[in-house]
């Protein structure tokens, strides 16, 4: 087998040092590669004896995500967003192409080990509401990826429960609570601590902030950034959204019909798009002024 | 002087709640003249989609509403079903968040957007189904005399709302409501929907009332707008000035806590295609003092872009260097929205307000006048142009 292992890395990743400075110390190896990634979805048959027809939701994908160097994923519904989330997840297995955990290929695994693997690799959801099990309660479900792992006792499980919570910005008596007793914004806190538990080096995030109110979307995008900074958490991010994409990552992939249409660093992507799909997608962005006049009044009776 | 098309006065709806009855709107007004455009703006629980539905009479039957809505001088609060099954679809038309919700998954699509028609003109069904093909072409569903036959199932979200658009045109409406049209929608497709809505509501003269929660959508596409926490409008007034002279700290915070991807278009109606650049001084500091956060120093790079704003540098933002884990944060307004059965008795800001003073927890503050009809409800607007609170 490969000599690197997936704990070889958790023990070798990088460091933060105090300045938030990473150092990379990988081998060389990035956390995450996919290498001429394709997927075809069966459809129903339209005719008895004929193959049942497919649809492409993935073509010669390659990506990669070096430790410390966020990734983001954009495209409209249907361009295969999703798809790719659940293949570099090993949640499905691709119709021809690999995807590589720290070179070694997540599908080549048996059941136990991919299991200890996916301690490095961790997943939150769009939806807050669905994604907890509203009769669990938030310990038992953000201690869940830590006790699949078989090495911690409860009370090892529940002590970092509590300290991820906190992490997030909740406090330790969530623990007991169920989730229908927290708000959207904190429910997505909760997804991310659970997310966060096993020390990942990388989360893939499938819309995270999509389904909240603006003024929750920018502490959840400020959450994952300070954990990010502070623990070198890296992100494969998968937003339609391009303002919160260029707001979390370094580098962006354009996905359009299945296929990586464009990719690069998201400033120079987004003011200077080349391929058609990029600048129609830059074009449809609404924008407001960001700039603010500061009002200029004058003192007016009702100061106090 | 003509009458306004809409005209809302101290509207008040309460809820029978759990937690006892809850005043969800306390006491709104807003007019809309006919073919005007208004944004309605807030976060979850602010009280605008039950706006929305208390103007349709479609309100649960728990709520109870006070004060006056008036469309073309008919009061509608108190007006009995029957009457306003008269008006809805035909001269209140609304266009909802969720397509696949808002159309029956068992009609074929062509008999949705036929059946305001004939309930309300009583035309036949070749004349009502002819009319229909014709408004699902004018929205652009391709192909739209065969596709009428299909089902809600075989169409794309887009392609949903624009049928629901269809139906809600139907009846040639004096007034379009369209509650988060987009929200379920991806960005390419907001932008083809939001235009459509502009191009009929030029076309057709009808007045639309938006409701969004992005600030983004409703500076593009409206005239007028008001921006609403806790049940009340704490800012109101013409888009642009409002955008000018933004004088409600919830107001600034909501803009500030979106992350800014690109240059800065200019969003007035009427200039499309001249950015007013001595207008809008942009104040590129991610960190708006005004939202009372500390500025880290190492972040503060707004000063050597304030003379000229070249395209790009609006666009990387001042941090396009820096790795985006060590960027600055996005300015957040503290705390969460106050929930409806325990809001603050007199600002429903304050406390997440970073000017708070003892009076704002006094009394709800009044509304203050800034001239060319920008209202705010804050009992120190001038603050917002002072640099410490």
């Amino acid at each position: 087998m490969s000599v690197i292992t997936p704990e070889k890395i958790a023990a070798s990743t990088y460091a933060v040092s105090a300045g938030g400075h990473f150092e990379h110390e990988n081998g060389g190896v990035p956390l995450l590669q996919v290498h001429k990634l394709a997927h075809h979805y069966a459809l129903p048959r339209t005719q008895l004896w004929e193959p049942r027809p497919q649809v492409t939701a993935l073509q010669d994908v390659n990506l990669t995500l070096r430790a410390g160097q966020s990734l983001g994923i954009v495209g409209a519904s249907g361009s295969g967003k999703s798809t790719l989330a659940r293949l570099v997840m090993a949640l499905d297995v691709p119709s021809s192409g690999r995807v590589l955990w720290a070179g070694q290929d997540p599908q080549q695994m048996g059941a136990g080990e991919l299991r200890r693997a996916r301690r490095h690799i961790q997943m939150v959801f769009q939806d807050p509401f669905g994604a907890l099990d509203p009769r669990q309660r938030i310990a038992r479900t953000v201690a869940e990826p830590l006790a699949a792992q078989g090495d911690t006792t409860r009370t090892e499980q529940r002590r970092r429960a509590a300290e991820v919570l906190e992490q997030v910005g909740l406090r330790a008596e969530a623990l007991d609570q169920y989730p229908h007793e927290f708000s959207g914004g904190q429910r997505q806190r909760i997804a991310i601590a659970r997310a966060l538990i096993t020390r990942p080096r990388a989360i893939v995030a499938d819309e995270p902030v999509s389904a909240l109110d603006v003024s929750v979307q920018a502490q959840v995008l400020n959450l994952m950034q300070q954990l990010a900074r502070d623990f070198g958490v890296t992100y494969l991010l998968i937003s339609h959204d391009l303002a919160v994409v260029n707001h979390l990552c370094d580098e962006v992939a354009v996905l359009h019909q299945g296929r990586i249409v464009e990719q690069g660093p998201p400033a120079q992507l987004f003011q200077s798009p080349t391929h058609p799909y990029t600048r129609a997608l830059v074009a449809a962005m609404p924008i407001a002024p960001s700039g603010v006049q500061k009002p200029s009044l004058p003192p007016s009776e009702n100061a106090p | 002087m003509q009458l306004p098309l809409l005209e809302v006065t101290d509207l008040r709806i309460a809820l029978a709640t759990p937690y006892g009855t809850v005043d969800a709107v306390r006491g709104i007004d807003f007019s809309l003249p006919a073919g005007g455009t208004l944004g309605l703006i807030g976060e979850s629980g602010c009280g605008k989609s039950l706006t929305a539905l208390a103007l349709m009479g479609l309100l649960p039957e728990s709520a109870s509403v006070r004060g006056s809505i008036r469309l073309a001088g008919q009061e509608l609060v108190g007006l009995d079903e029957a009457a306003l099954c008269a008006l809805r679809g035909n001269r209140i038309a609304m266009v909802f968040q969720e397509p696949m919700a808002a159309l029956n998954p068992l009609h074929r699509v062509g008999d949705q957007v036929a059946e305001p028609l004939r309930i309300h003109r009583g035309w036949s069904r070749r004349r009502a189904r002819d009319e229909a093909r014709a408004l699902l072409e004018r929205v652009g569903i391709a192909d739209a005399a065969r596709r009428m036959d299909g089902y809600p199932h075989e169409f794309s979200g887009g392609q949903r709302q624009r049928i629901c658009i269809a139906m809600a045109l139907a009846c040639g409406p004096d007034l379009l409501m369209a509650d988060e049209p987009t929200t379920a929608l991806d960005t390419e497709v907001q932008a083809q929907i939001l235009s459509l809505l502009g191009e009929l509501v030029a076309e057709r003269g009808m007045a639309l009332l938006l409701i969004s929660h992005d600030l983004a959508v409703v500076a593009q596409h409206t005239t007028n707008m008001l921006v609403m926490y806790g049940g009340t409008v704490v800012e109101a007034g013409p888009t642009q000035e409002v955008f000018t002279r933004m004088a409600h700290p919830y107001t600034r915070g909501l803009l500030a806590a979106r992350p800014v991807l690109g240059v800065c278009r200019t969003w007035s109606v009427e200039s499309e295609n001249q950015p007013q650049r001595g207008q809008f001084l942009p104040d590129l500091q991610p960190h708006s003092p005004a939202m009372g956060q500390k500025d880290g120093e190492k972040w503060t790079a707004a000063a050597d872009l304030q003379p000229t704003i070249s395209k790009s540098d609006r666009l990387l933002g001042s941090n396009a260097g820096t790795r985006a884990a060590l960027r600055p944060p996005l300015p957040t307004i503290a705390g969460n929205v106050p929930p409806l059965h325990a809001l603050p008795p007199g600002c429903p800001f304050a406390g997440r307000c970073a000017f708070t003073l003892d009076a704002c927890h006094a009394t709800r503050p009044p509304a203050v006048d800034l001239g060319h009809g920008h209202r705010v409800r804050c009992i120190r607007p001038e603050a917002m142009a002072g640099n410490t609170p």
